[in-house]
């Protein structure tokens, strides 16, 4: 497999594709070469064979790593992936290229630097220019180098499961297409959120080219609600964003912004606020919900409040706003007074369940930070609410200030409800001839629409997708789709940027991006490029680079966009509008009204496998939710109250009916759900999601209904039934208190201002000691973890995960105890069951100076490094597990089998070269990233300098949103960890035991009101 | 009292009259005939048991030890509980054989052969677990501090290396001192062979012994200084165990009392196992006029008083908790006693305080079915003994973050199982193949067996008085 024309670039530049092929498979797949054709079938050496001899595996095999090993594109583009045996200047094996690019996803892209090393992407990093992430990546980034290499990727295109090239397939979409049209019929196209302006222009196009065409986009979660409601208040379709450098104050009704509803700024954002030291000092959260999630659990005052409740609620905090505080524009319209009271008349402040001194200090705190506190309320409240929330950011003067709306972008947001109705009516009318599903999986994500039916009365349906799902299941045609680092594309989900997407490898298998296969079924006369490479840097030269690239030429301009992943695009601000006063009296009176008798059942997307996409992703699954650290598995979620006076257990199976459906499922009792409330992640319940995914959990999607919500995620009246039998439910952490151990420290910021908050304890200065028994000549590596700044994301875990080559060990491993993470969160419970403070904790590795492992092991298999790290050498070890028994921390991981034994071509490709892959017997845990240590001092040595503070980022600070973890040299007086380390927040975990950790946890600062507790 | 069980019996013999030749023909008569069916179905049982065993094994060694129960955070369950269980087993037969010789106390010679062969029975069995426990047992030979071309020692801070010292020192001077105590027995037995293999097998076993005045000498140096050696080793190795919990940070493993407490335990469930085995073995072979109820009765106030021993450090343990004042000491204790696994605590208590109780009485002392029953719940107890301290620790230590539950799995279960098929299969074939009681010193406690002043034994046999009361 060489490249393309290597001697002739600019002719082929010219000519592309025209008949030049690659190899003899690609030659024989033309037109007339069926003979050649039949020569390569018998010596089996085409990689498409379906039962896969030897001849044909190592085909394969030997095509994958060659087509992973070619993959790279240079920054400077030279329109051909070059083959990596004649490598490009500079290039070294061994040597690790970044590669700006972006992961396209709604609601928010994630911009990108991938590591590739010898031409394989392996790790993901938020790219550190981009304005949206400062250079973090989430779970869900992180783990998208897992979905490249997933072994259960289409690999070729398949005629109802007859293999067959892409040539052929083109063909029978395009005849498909004639047909349909011929017939009179439509031809529906379903793409998800087209957040990439060139894929909305080619979908224009594809439109156009072929009239017939309904194009709709789907997404499970989204903001429709949101933009109905800012519509409506407005006048205009807007999204807020927040800024989170200007709110001293937010209030956060049901939204879970610092976890899965939140966009990669959001966290990075506020946490920025949640220190001290920062000069408008620190923020304050106060957060309503019915679950407890990421946002609740870092809130500084947190009431549960049922969803059937919380419309109610906006209407008491507007009118005591503006009735009793007078406060605001509003407080003077007589309209709006009126419906205020009006709507007051039935709400009394007791049925929150909120206690009235703390309803009164949120009220204060609202008056006192007018102009700088952000409301902002969950996607899955009906638009009324979010009318609502806009009237109270307007009275409070947020709007604008605070609040930054933003004009949507036509085009870019999903369907709305009724729409896919009206789509489902016209395929079971049989008027739908073709459908085309690129990238989604509508079968799935679809329930309330019956998908699943509809699709059988459409006669052809072409399914482009990465991995088989449970809408190929039921395509005639279905195309390997190209995974994010394999395409092209752009993206401008984020204000005030423009993103662009380039692949980091040629694509697996025979995979195509599906803008490709949408270029290709435009017939040659309309088809404006030969591929959609060409047909992105078209519209860049003729639309981007004339507005934003004054002074440079184009080639200049694009490498650079190549170079940087982004470029700096002035959005136009949202023109200012007014409020509307009757949508505002409308919407009191709407959300006043009653709340219905039974439960309140809101489906959340899942923190770890969000509408069911990452439901094939091992990486992902066997992440702990971070509130109820449940893997594997999803589950009502119900407060203690509730279990009770259901009489249930958790792991009891609960049926749960809405409306004419139910499912079951089992229960998990979490402390601080609001009571009438049941919380149930999507995304599990898949049927078909590969090996891994297949059957996890239960798909709580079948509750969707299209009328009998308070939106698309939100059911009152829902019905329970306990049931006698009982399901498994793997949790992770089995104990939730601290027993009251002084592991975790915690103050107020009140009083940490005061008097400083006394973390350092005697023990502290003990330990450290000790640990002068030795010096440590050069450096001493360190880490600082900021339990404020930690939102307990699990970030962390996915990045370390992704760099150490960290097994999935699967659902029967964790439920026994043994998962593999290094780097875990532990979650504490403390104060009363129905609303308890959370804490988190992530605990790896200690580095102990006095380490109990080191003593312990017979055959020296961790030893002490001359720098304080405790280090295992898994090759000297037999495995007798003392290391961990004797591990305070219990942070030693031991390999009981081969866990490694299940991989699966291509999915070792992913394997970080750096990190030894562990055998089974073999004791394993984290090393500080000891690998990057080594490649910044000889980074550092060649370049002739010393290692300077900061050249170091282990992969769980790299990834970490808040920045809670930094690591560096203790002994150099001057670094960012050796301030924090002797900072007055300072303290070690179980320091008391003279093991001298060289981790450093900065205790965590709330921020409550002054006259209430927490 | 010994009317009673000789009446019931029917086989009591006049042993004061007894000849040299009656002594021999005795003991070796296991070995003269085919045994009979109780024996093979015994066989049968335990060595189905062992293969069990056996095969079990080698699935994990194949597999990998995740097909145990152990986790995060147990990274030690049933093997370990079974290793210190097994060698615990070891400890009566050389406090028997080594400490009582050397304080002259003549009612070990009936049992001391037995409790020897137990004691390498006990430590061969217990010997397998450090090894099939590892991650890589292929490479266990790597906790031995050999000469290799990397250079690479063992960690001599590690318990484990010192627990690979005193295991393997224990073995091979137990082996030793067994071998050379057999040594005239075996040429007693070589006389007596009736096939030419037999005389074969025990002529090179026997190392020619002739009865030599210079063979008697240096046979009774070597014994006395082997008796001398054991010595220690009766404390060291249990104590050499402890340590591996001891010198842990663990809550509940870090204690100064363990190695005493272990020495006590182990010395406590020995002489259980010891009394639980002999019971049938002197009643299937007729034996009762040579281990006699002052032989049990002794054996019992040993149980009595280390089961004592045992009590006090269970409740020295609580008393130390509460006196520390630390949580997690506290925090240990009270999870022990009321937590998941307080059954485990109770069975623990019940059977290694309470019933041994019993044994202040000396009625209780003689009754062979009181004694057996307390014996078998004493080896339950101990073995529950070590559940605790290493299942009960571990599950729940500093951070409850980390807690977890150990489940053992069946093949946890049927290794445990296969741990005593292999022990009651090596008994088994040893009563059958090698006199179960010394032959040599029953004689020298016989009339005129001592020609003059010895250093050995005294001139009178204990079992020989009792006989005639």
């Amino acid at each position: 497999m060489s490249s393309i024309g290597r001697s002739d670039p600019q002719g082929l530049k010219g000519n592309p594709g025209a008949d030049y092929w690659r190899s003899l498979e690609e030659l024989s797949q033309k037109p007339g070469n069926e003979s050649l054709r039949q020569i390569l079938a018998d010596a089996g050496a085409t990689p498409s064979s379906t039962d896969l001899n030897r001849r044909g595996f190592l085909a394969v095999v030997a095509a994958s790593l060659a087509a992973a090993g070619v993959g790279c594109s240079r920054f400077d583009d030279r329109g051909e992936i070059p083959s990596y045996p004649d490598r490009l200047e500079g290039e070294i094996p061994g040597v690790p290229r970044y590669y700006a690019s972006t992961l396209v996803r709604y609601p928010g892209s994630l911009p990108i630097l991938a590591t590739t090393r010898e031409g394989r992407p392996v790790k993901l990093e938020g790219n550190p220019e981009h304005p949206a992430s400062k250079g973090t990546l989430g779970v869900f980034g992180q783990a998208a180098t897992l979905d490249l290499y997933d072994p259960d990727r289409q690999q070729t295109p398949r005629l109802k499961g007859k293999v067959i090239s892409w040539g052929e397939a083109d063909r029978e979409v395009r005849s498909q297409l004639e047909l349909s049209a011929r017939a009179g019929k439509a031809t529906l196209l379903v793409t998800g959120p087209l957040v990439s302006p060139t894929a909305r222009s080619l979908v224009r196009l594809f439109v156009s080219t072929y009239p017939q065409t309904i194009h709709r986009s789907l997404a499970t979660f989204h903001e429709a609600e949101r933009l109905e409601g800012r519509q409506l208040a407005f006048g205009t379709p807007t999204l807020a964003s927040i800024r989170w450098d200007l709110a001293n104050l937010v209030l956060s009704l049901d939204c879970d912004f610092l976890g899965v509803q939140g966009g990669p700024g959001d966290e990075t954002g506020f946490s920025a606020r949640r220190r001290q030291e920062h000069a408008s000092g620190m923020n304050r959260l106060w957060c309503l919900e019915a679950g407890m999630s990421v946002t609740g659990a870092n809130a500084d005052h947190r009431f549960p409040l049922r969803p059937g409740l919380q419309p109610r609620f906006l209407v008491w905090l507007l009118g005591e706003l503006i009735l009793r505080r007078t406060i605001g524009p509003l407080a003077s319209d007589p309209l709006v007074r009126q419906a205020a009271r009006g709507a007051l008349l039935n709400i009394r402040l007791e049925e929150f369940g909120i206690p009235e001194p703390a309803a009164k200090a949120l009220v204060d705190d609202l008056v006192k930070s007018q102009g700088r506190t952000a409301i902002i309320a969950g996607p899955q409240l009906p638009a009324p609410c979010h009318v609502l929330v806009a009237a109270l950011n307007v009275t409070l003067g947020n709007e604008g200030t605070v609040v930054i709306p933003n004009p949507t972008i036509p085009g870019s947001e999903p369907s709305t409800l009724r729409e896919w109705v009206e789509a489902a009516e016209m395929m079971n009318r049989g008027r739908v001839g073709l459908f085309i599903a690129l990238d989604v999986n509508p079968v799935y994500s679809l329930p309330e629409v019956g998908c699943r039916e509809a699709l059988a009365k459409v006669p052809f349906v072409v399914a482009s997708s990465l991995l088989p799902d449970e809408t190929t299941g039921l395509a005639q045609l279905t195309l390997p789709a190209g995974h994010d680092l394999e395409s092209w594309g752009d993206s401008d989900s984020h204000p005030d940027v423009l993103s662009l997407q380039q692949p980091v490898l040629r694509p697996l298998f025979e995979a195509r991006q599906s803008e490709e296969s949408l270029l290709a079924w435009l017939n040659p006369p309309e088809r404006p490029a030969a591929n959609y490479h060409e047909y992105l840097k078209a519209r860049w030269k003729n639309e981007v680079h004339p507005q934003h690239g004054a002074g440079v030429d184009f080639t200049q301009f694009w490498e650079a966009a190549l170079h940087d992943g982004f470029i700096d695009l002035k959005t136009t601000p949202a023109p200012a509008s007014t409020l509307s006063v009757p949508e505002v009296a409308d919407a009191l009176s709407r959300c006043s009204q009653k709340v219905e008798p039974g439960f309140d059942l809101t489906l959340r997307p899942s923190p770890r496998l969000y509408d069911g996409r990452f439901a094939t992703n091992g990486w992902l699954q066997e992440l702990p939710h971070p509130v109820t650290t449940q893997a594997w598995g999803n589950s009502a979620v119900i407060a203690p109250s509730t279990a009770l006076s259901l009489g249930c257990k958790e792991g009891q199976i609960l049926t749960v009916k809405v409306g004419g459906s139910a499912i079951d499922i089992p229960v998990l009792v979490s402390p601080g759900v609001a009571d009438h409330s049941i919380q149930i992640d999507l995304g599990y319940g898949r049927q078909s999601a590969g090996t891994l995914g297949s059957q996890v959990g239960v798909d709580a999607g079948k509750l969707r209904s299209r009328t009998g919500g308070v939106s698309a995620w939100v059911y009152c009246g829902a019905r329970l039934v306990v049931t006698s039998e009982r399901d498994r439910i793997i949790r992770v952490q089995q104990h939730n208190s601290t027993e009251g151990r002084s592991f975790i420290r915690e103050t107020t910021g009140e009083s940490a201002r005061n008097e400083g908050h006394g973390a350092q304890s005697s023990s502290h200065s003990q330990a450290a000691a000790q640990a002068a028994n030795w010096k440590y000549k050069a450096e001493k590596w360190g880490m600082v973890v900021d339990l404020s700044a930690c939102t307990g994301c699990g970030a962390c875990t996915i990045a370390c995960v992704a760099e150490n080559n960290i097994p999935v060990v699967g659902p029967e491993e964790v439920a026994k105890g043994r998962e593999m993470h290094w780097v875990r969160i532990d979650r504490y419970f403390s104060g009363p069951a129905d609303n308890p403070s959370v804490s988190f904790q992530p605990m790896m590795c200690q580095q102990c100076d006095n380490a109990p492992c080191e003593k312990v092991c017979p055959v020296a298999a961790t030893v002490h490094s001359p720098e304080g790290l405790d280090e295992m050498v898994y090759n000297r070890c037999v495995g007798t597990r003392y290391c961990a028994n004797n591990c305070p921390f219990k942070v030693c991981r031991f390999n009981y089998l081969d866990y490694h034994k299940d991989v699966r071509a291509p999915a070792e490709l992913l394997f970080n070269p750096e990190v030894t892959v562990r055998s089974r017997g073999v004791m394993e845990k984290c090393t500080f990233c000891v690998q990057r240590i080594a490649a910044a001092r000889q980074a550092a040595k060649a370049s002739g300098r010393k290692l300077a503070d900061g050249d170091i980022r282990t992969a769980c600070q790299q990834a970490c949103p808040t920045g809670a973890i930094v690591f560096g040299d203790l002994n150099d007086p001057e670094s960012r960890v050796h301030k924090l380390a002797h900072s007055t927040r300072s303290y070690q975990a179980l320091a008391e035991l003279g093991v001298g950790p060289a981790v450093t946890y900065l205790a965590r600062i709330r921020n409550p009101h002054r006259g209430l507790k927490i | 009292m010994s009317q009673v069980i000789t009446d019931r019996d029917g086989e009591f013999r006049h042993f004061d009259q007894a000849t040299f030749a009656q002594v021999d023909d005795d003991i070796a008569a296991p070995m003269a005939y085919i045994p009979g069916r109780r024996w093979w179905i015994a066989l049968a049982c335990s060595g189905s048991l062992m293969l069990l065993g056996f095969s079990l094994m080698a699935y994990t060694v194949s597999t990998g030890v995740g097909v145990w129960g152990n986790n995060s955070p147990v990274f030690w369950a049933f093997p370990i509980v079974n290793f210190v269980f097994w060698i615990g087993i070891g400890h009566a037969g050389t406090l028997i054989s080594a400490i009582l010789f050397l304080f002259r106390q003549p009612w070990r010679n009936a049992i001391a052969r037995f409790a020897e062969a137990m004691t390498i029975f006990a430590v061969m069995t217990a010997a397998m677990f450090p090894v099939i426990h590892m991650g890589r047992p292929w490479l266990a030979h790597w906790v031995f501090p050999y000469p290799n071309d990397m250079s690479i020692w063992v960690n001599f801070r590690s318990p484990l290396v010192w627990d690979v010292f005193a295991i393997s020192t224990y073995f091979t001077v137990s082996l030793l001192f067994w071998y050379v105590g057999l040594i005239p027995d075996l040429a007693a037995m070589r006389e007596r062979a009736a096939t030419k293999v037999h005389r074969v097998v025990y002529s090179v076993l026997s190392c020619g012994w002739t009865g030599l005045n210079r063979h008697w000498r240096h046979y009774e140096r070597t014994y006395l200084i082997l008796a001398g050696l054991s010595t220690p080793l009766v404390v060291s190795v249990h104590t050499i165990v402890s340590f591996d919990f001891a010198t842990s940070v663990i809550p509940g493993w870090h204690t100064t009392i363990l190695p005493p407490y272990f020495v006590a335990g182990a010395v406590f469930s020995g002489f259980a196992m010891v009394l639980s085995v002999l019971i049938v073995v002197r009643r299937l072979f007729h034996l009762e006029h040579i281990v006699t109820m002052r032989h049990l009765d002794h054996m019992n106030k040993v149980v009595l008083a280390t089961g004592l021993m045992v009590g006090y450090a269970y409740c020295i343990e609580i008393f130390t908790a509460w006196y520390s004042q630390e949580d997690a000491e506290i925090f240990m204790i009270l999870n022990r006693i009321t937590g998941p696994y307080w059954w485990a605590f109770v069975l623990m208590f019940s059977c290694n305080v309470l019933a041994p109780q019993v044994h202040w009485s000396s009625r209780a002392r003689r009754s062979i079915p009181i004694m057996f029953t307390v014996s078998i719940l004493v080896n339950i107890g101990m073995w529950f003994e070590r559940f605790v301290i290493i299942v009960t620790s571990l599950h729940r230590d500093y951070l409850p973050g980390s807690w977890g539950m150990y489940k053992p799995t069946l093949v946890d279960l049927g290794i445990l199982a296969g741990s005593f098929g292999l022990f009651f299969t090596l008994v088994l074939l040893f009563v059958r193949s090698l006199p179960v009681i010394s032959m040599t010193e029953i004689k020298a406690g016989l009339p005129g067996a001592q020609i003059s002043k010895h250093a050995r034994v005294p001139a009178k046999l204990p079992a020989v008085e009792e006989a005639n009361v």
